[in-house]
């Protein structure tokens, strides 16, 4: 439903999400995720996409993307064009709609809205490869060329998924997985739409893992996320997709619920462009926002799936913000970054730490912080560094990204 | 009922020149811009393209600190929200929001940057990397404004800046900002210019950018309707969205149509079909004297019926814009009486 002058917007609708898929370096899918993250088993390994030997740093959250794509509807021709990010797309997109128990191939036009940093950024890097060594050749490249556009990814998406609907990519860097979600969340919550599917991706390529590397913003030793020495991040990748619905509209088909989206909170740090306010102010503002939407303040929330990408900046930011929103309860949140078992998943990390959310509210546990050695004295808070069982009904998870993007949910389990 | 919003002010960068007026005069003239033919190497195709004209003296914003290594398009960027808020600008509330759009976004950084990390990554430059990100230029202009509030980058064909309109209508009708931008820009550079030829039809790339502010604020032109996106994919070719799209904005009797026509007889004919009982000399197609803006083209569409509204050449326009593989996205502006 777009705009029109007369129109009136119904709602507000409570919404849930009753699908989510994921792909990371712990593997496929929901299961072995969630032991994963709930283990705090480190995925990190050498980097095999690109020839790392020039760079500082060779290891990363690949995904060994060794199986061959879940049943769907896209023609051979079309497989033949799905490169490695869409292929993870997929596979998140056939598990999250599967979950869902939604029928493809309706007429309903749902809505998708897809966050992503770089896209098909490795078909760019073939594209600009072939250009530079044979300038006279075109046989090939225009298939990079389309396949390199991220609404192209999206559409492969939905072809295989059979759902149809306008696409909305949000390039917001490594906050575009929280925004799509919370973008999907605004249209369901005020019937825009009655569902969305949503979530993040991104693949490793050279270009970003070069510039991450020029910023010297990776680490040389091991990605410890509020570490008093940490000295960086492990890039990583992979996707997440949720199914979001009207709460009303889940009860009466009776699907499962995985949990509900209360509230989202959007915020831009003015500082700079690649660095977060010391103090977090901008984290703070969208965390606040996130729970004003939600109706919760902060001794409502037991556990934050911190952005904690491991650099010396952003984890002392994030710690401060954190701190500052939670006042007087901060001892009693349990906070942790899930980015040292998996890496930074980019425009992938939201969505996929929404689904972990999501994952902790229904199995009762808390991902732990590996690995820390040393806490960084910001974290006045429960920075949960073992295996932890523990009963949630409220969650946040934040993501922070160049350019000043934040983004914060807040996640409820459903009675 | 829904309170309207309204357009408050618009502006543009083209090859034109830096002003939504030259863009709309040159396209109201059907003036023959300037072409430049080039080939970056031996064996390279010839790419033929049209640039934004040098600026003939430098603006105080571009010595603000984030704008010092921003790229072409960046700048366009900037000074097409400019124009758009004239003299907002200098008050600018903490709830102005951006939505910024692009198709290439910062190409000929990221073009330099793989360049270096392929020739030594361990000389490649840091400060080209942070540039090279879709959204440094929505940064750049939220902070340049000193506004915290929502700030998107959409990435998608040259209908997207429609459904950023859509977008910035729909924050305003939740309350989440004040007022809000809508800003596309594209720079030129040989690696999209020689993408766009390898497919058929002889369009020409160009660059620049285009703006328009939404507010509840009354105003001259108010926004009638947007269009649902039709998407193009499997189950619905570009000719099919583009034809739903012009059936759902329904009576276009007596309005202009600004459209997103190249030139290119084979690329324009879903929208040739679509309006094609439209009459002729109501119909501007901006793509065809500027050349491809790629994500900046619907903006420039939507600029131009804005200029040829507050001339009261029209008091109806409609921005018909057909993507090349998202979707096709119309809007109707009329004369707020």
């Amino acid at each position: 439903m777009s705009y029109h002058h007369d129109q009136t917007r119904s709602g507000p609708h409570r919404v849930v999400v009753t699908g989510a898929g994921i792909v990371t370096a712990h593997g496929h899918g929901w299961t072995v995720n969630a032991d994963g993250f709930r283990a705090g088993r480190v995925a990190l390994r050498p980097v095999t996409v690109f020839d790392t030997c020039r760079q500082r740093v060779h290891s990363g959250g690949e995904v060994m993307l060794d199986r061959e794509l879940p049943r769907n509807q896209l023609t051979s021709r079309q497989r033949a064009r799905v490169d490695r990010a869409t292929r993870m797309l997929i596979h998140a997109g056939c598990e999250a709609l599967e979950q869902s128990g939604w029928n493809a191939g309706e007429d309903e036009m749902i809505p998708f809205s897809l966050g992503t940093s770089a896209a098909a950024m490795s078909l760019g890097e073939v594209y600009f490869k072939s250009k530079t060594e044979q300038p006279s050749r075109r046989r090939g490249l225009a298939s990079s060329v389309v396949g390199y556009q991220p609404q192209m990814q999206a559409r492969l998406l939905s072809d295989a998924l059979g759902v149809r609907g306008p696409v909305t990519i949000i390039a917001n860097a490594c906050a575009s997985g929280s925004n799509s979600i919370g973008h999907a969340f605004q249209l369901v919550k005020w019937g825009r739409a009655t569902r969305a599917l949503c979530g993040g991706y991104d693949a490793i390529s050279e270009l970003v893992f070069a510039g991450f590397d020029t910023l010297q913003a990776l680490s040389t030793t091991t990605p410890r996320p509020f570490d008093a020495t940490r000295d960086g991040l492990a890039l990583g990748e992979g996707a997440a997709l949720l199914a979001l619905e009207r709460l009303e509209d889940a009860m009466k088909r009776g699907a499962t619920i995985l949990g509900e989206i209360g509230g989202y909170g959007a915020s831009t740090d003015l500082h700079h462009l690649t660095q977060p306010h010391p103090e977090g102010d901008a984290a703070l503002a969208s965390m606040t926002r996130a729970c004003d939407e939600a109706r919760v303040t902060p001794d409502a929330v037991r556990y934050i799936n911190a952005h904690g990408t491991g650099t010396p900046l952003n984890d002392g930011a994030e710690g401060k913000a954190i701190m500052r929103w939670a006042g007087t309860a901060a001892e009693r949140v349990m906070v942790t970054s899930t980015k040292g078992s998996v890496g930074h998943l980019l425009g992938g990390a939201g969505a996929v730490e929404a689904v972990i959310c999501l994952m902790a509210l229904r199995g009762g546990w808390v991902p732990p912080n590996v690995p820390v050695i040393t806490v960084d004295p910001v974290c006045g808070f429960d920075l949960v560094r073992e295996p932890r069982d523990a009963a949630l009904d409220c969650v946040l998870t934040n993501s922070f990204g160049f350019g000043g993007a934040n983004a914060s949910l807040v996640i409820k389990r459903m009675a | 009922m829904s309170m309207g919003i309204y357009i408050t002010g618009w502006g543009a960068v083209s090859p034109a020149g830096w002003s939504a007026s030259e863009m709309a005069d040159a396209v109201f003239s059907k003036a023959v811009l300037p072409l430049r033919e080039e080939r970056r190497c031996d064996g390279a195709p010839l790419h033929t393209f049209r640039t934004v004209p040098a600026m003939t003296a430098q603006p105080p914003w571009l010595r603000h600190t984030r704008l010092r290594r921003g790229s072409p398009g960046t700048r366009f960027a900037v000074s097409a929200a400019l124009e758009a808020l004239g003299d907002r600008a200098a008050d600018a509330t903490s709830a102005l929001g951006v939505v910024f759009v692009t198709t290439n976004g910062s190409v000929s950084f990221s073009r330099r940057f793989f360049a270096e990390v392929i020739a030594n990554p361990s000389l490649a430059s840091p400060i080209l990397f942070p540039e090279t990100v879709f959204n440094a230029p929505a940064s750049h202009l939220g902070a340049l404004l000193g506004s915290p509030a929502m700030n998107y980058t959409l990435v998608g064909d040259s209908a997207q800046f429609i459904a950023g309109m859509d977008l910035a209508a729909q924050w305003l009708d939740d309350g989440i900002v004040s007022e809000c931008l809508v800003v596309a820009a594209e720079e030129i550079d040989w690696l999209s210019t020689e993408a766009l030829a390898l497919f058929a039809g002889g369009r020409i790339a160009a660059e620049g950018a285009a703006a328009v502010l939404l507010s509840r604020d009354e105003s001259p032109i108010r926004i009638e309707r947007i269009t649902d996106s039709f998407p193009i994919n499997s189950a619905q070719s570009r000719a099919d969205a583009a034809m739903r799209m012009r059936d759902s904005i329904g009576d276009a009797s007596d309005a202009l149509l600004c459209d997103s026509r190249s030139g290119s007889a084979a690329w324009d004919k879903p929208e040739t079909s679509a309006w094609r009982d439209h009459v002729t000399s109501l119909v501007h197609s901006p793509a065809q004297w500027l050349g491809d803006g790629f994500g900046a083209s619907a903006g420039w569409q939507c600029a131009m019926s804005c200029e040829l509204l507050h001339r009261e050449i029209a008091d109806r326009a409609i921005i018909s814009a057909v993507g090349s593989s998202q979707q096709a996205m119309g809007a109707v502006l009329a004369t707020a009486l």
